[in-house]
């Protein structure tokens, strides 16, 4: 799966450094000083790194678990975000992480006891609070669970505090460690959704979507909570009825139960973060018409465009949906 | 285009042969050579030299997307005579910053840190190959390109067994590097085909020639045409871009044909999002 493995001099003797070198005996060991040697360097092509990235281990420092921005929101009391990992097996064309980023090769933070003890240092700032945690901010929450056990290690914390909730937000249909254990009712499995056609185009690597709703029927068979991320809305061609009829698909499909949440947003993107993007696929049309660069510095839709895509597929949505599990426009 | 920089020209010449390169000139003591898939600059012996030397290669030459290879000599503790490695770490005993080639196909040498020092020495590290110029050579190509595109080959000419300073003659050095250049070869191709370029086609070229020759632009504008010349290239099939040629009749001023222009392709981009995308 590897071919490199870079190892921060601070991690080198972690256990969870030792575990994983000990699985991918036959990638090359590159050891560094500080991960951002090899992160950060300004001469590196992250679409050329998309097509056999390294794996970076390190220990992550400074502050671990962040506020999210103020409209990314689930209706708890506080948002937080905190990233184990930089960057996704799954490269999809709109996803953020390309135009964030210099390197496309995976940094797994492998200090999660640190993570968990920022998590429990913020839960119990105020106990009676209804916090919640995204884990997808910068990486898919379950992708690489093979290779990080991330949720292996992360679900027992939230089992111990029932307050705070955990969001995994994926595309990934590696769902054994879920349905190996027993759910817990303050964890969400919150799936990125696009229509065939869309994820087809532009969500490279990534499970089909069939595939993806697979996974969400032995998830909600072994009594996890579902989330349904209709985000990002891409504007195409006839794109608001087969919106419309994908709706109805899955959410048909998924008991209304099971579902924990529902969002959606239309594609955008911070000025910089798109122009990186258009710079590293020049023949993407997803980055060429119908844009515009809105008063807050965002790339987006022009407005009548982001406004219908809204509205009709909200509307559709809340067709099927108590509005109170829905949450537009993160 | 591969450019290929050594120290010395026995390092060269079976790369020279290989690529069928001709002597074309030179600055201050690097002397260039070039053929059709390949240039080449012996820079001389020294990181500053292999720094020279791959500026001013690259200051003729500045198409992007060129491949780097530093070819030459090293010593490795524990390495047969012979062996090559690729640098998967470069170092200077003069500078703190170290550099981590990402290349994003693998090769068939072993990786190995290399460290570039001021003299030949028969200090010998576990782990670690030593060198002369590839810290300057990096320095340099990182330039005018990125960590994928730059790499650097050694072949192991002095070990714990048969330390520096033992006599080396020019043809088994050139003997060493002829055994490798197949892979060299093998593993540039390689490169070249999994490195994404992009460039814009003539029949686009053309077109936006005729536009600047046709109607006055201020700058702003022009960046703009060539941006929207760029996204109509990727958009259209050639036919369909040439009769982007009847714009010219019907519009008189810079302004209105960019309209147009953007109008096409916020047109066709509705169409192809779904169905033409850049993977
Ligand atoms: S799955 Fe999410 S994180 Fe991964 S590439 Fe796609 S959008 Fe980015």
């Amino acid at each position: 799966m590897f071919d490199r493995i870079y190892i921060e001099e601070a991690a080198r003797s972690h256990s969870r450094t030792r575990a994983i070198l000990d699985r991918f005996p036959k990638a090359e060991r590159i050891e560094c000083e500080r991960y951002g040697e090899v992160f950060n360097p300004k001469r590196q092509d992250f679409r050329a790194q998309k097509q056999n990235p390294a794996l970076i281990l390190a220990e992550k420092h400074g502050k671990r678990v962040l506020p999210t921005p103020p409209d990314y929101g689930l209706g708890g009391d506080r948002h937080f975000y905190f990233s184990h990992m930089l960057n996704c097996l799954y490269d999809c064309r709109y996803c953020f992480l390309q135009g964030m980023y210099q390197s496309a090769n995976y940094i797994l933070f492998v200090n999660f006891e640190d993570f968990i003890g920022d998590i429990e240092a913020t839960v119990a700032e105020r106990p009676d609070d209804r916090s919640v945690f995204f884990s997808g901010y910068d990486c898919d929450s379950l992708a690489m669970e093979g290779v990080t056990r991330f949720a292996d290690a992360f679900l027992p914390v939230f089992e111990r505090l029932p307050n705070a909730l955990l969001e995994l937000r994926t595309k990934s249909v590696n769902v054994s460690t879920l349905l190996n254990r027993n759910p817990i009712p303050n964890a969400v499995v919150a799936y990125s959704l696009n229509p065939e056609p869309v994820a087809n185009a532009l969500e490279h690597q990534a499970p089909s979507v069939d595939a993806r709703l697979k996974a969400m029927d032995k998830l909600v068979a072994a009594g996890w909570q579902i989330g349904l991320r209709f985000d990002p809305l891409i504007h195409f061609e006839n794109g608001i009825a087969v919106y419309e009829g994908f709706v109805d698909h899955v959410m048909n499909r998924i008991p209304a139960e099971s579902i924990h949440s529902i969002t959606l947003g239309a594609f955008r993107s911070p000025k910089n973060v798109f122009k990186k993007m258009e710079a590293l696929y020049p023949k993407e049309p997803l980055f060429m018409g119908n844009l515009q660069l809105d008063d807050r510095g965002q790339v987006s839709y022009s407005e009548p465009i982001e406004r219908e895509l809204i509205d009709r597929v909200s509307a559709r949505i809340l067709e099927h949906s108590d509005p109170a599990r829905f949450f537009p426009c993160q | 285009m591969i450019h290929f920089a050594t120290a010395l020209h026995c390092e060269a010449q079976p790369l020279i042969e290989y690529y069928r390169m001709k002597p074309s000139g030179g600055v201050g003591r690097a002397r260039f050579f070039e053929g059709e898939n390949a240039r080449l600059a012996v820079t001389g012996v020294g990181a500053l030299a292999a720094a020279i030397g791959v500026t001013a290669l690259a200051q003729r030459h500045t198409e992007s997307g060129a491949l780097w290879f530093n070819v030459g000599i090293c010593g490795h503790k524990t390495l047969e005579l012979g062996e090559a490695l690729i640098a998967n770490r470069v170092s200077s005993e003069n500078h703190p910053e170290r550099f981590f080639p990402q290349p994003p196909v693998t090769s068939v040498w072993p990786g190995c840190a290399l460290h570039s020092l001021a003299q030949p020495s028969a200090e010998y590290v576990d782990g670690l190959a030593f060198d002369l110029e590839a810290y300057g050579f990096f320095t340099a190509a990182l330039c005018s390109t990125t960590l994928e595109r730059v790499n650097s080959v050694k072949i192991v000419s002095d070990n714990a067994a048969h330390p520096a300073g033992e006599r080396l003659d020019k043809e088994t050095v050139s003997r060493w590097i002829s055994a490798h250049v197949p892979d060299i070869a093998r593993y540039a191709e390689a490169l070249q085909s999994a490195l994404p370029h992009s460039e814009t086609s003539k029949t686009a070229q053309a077109f936006r020639t005729s536009v600047e020759a046709t109607m006055r632009f201020s700058a702003t504008e022009r960046q703009q045409l060539l941006d929207r010349v760029r996204k109509l290239d990727a958009l259209l099939d050639s036919d369909a871009f040439k009769s982007l040629n009847e714009l010219l009749e019907t519009h008189g001023d810079a302004k209105s044909l960019l309209k147009s222009l953007q109008d096409r392709i916020d047109a066709e981009s509705l169409r192809k999002t779904v169905a033409g995308a850049d993977v």
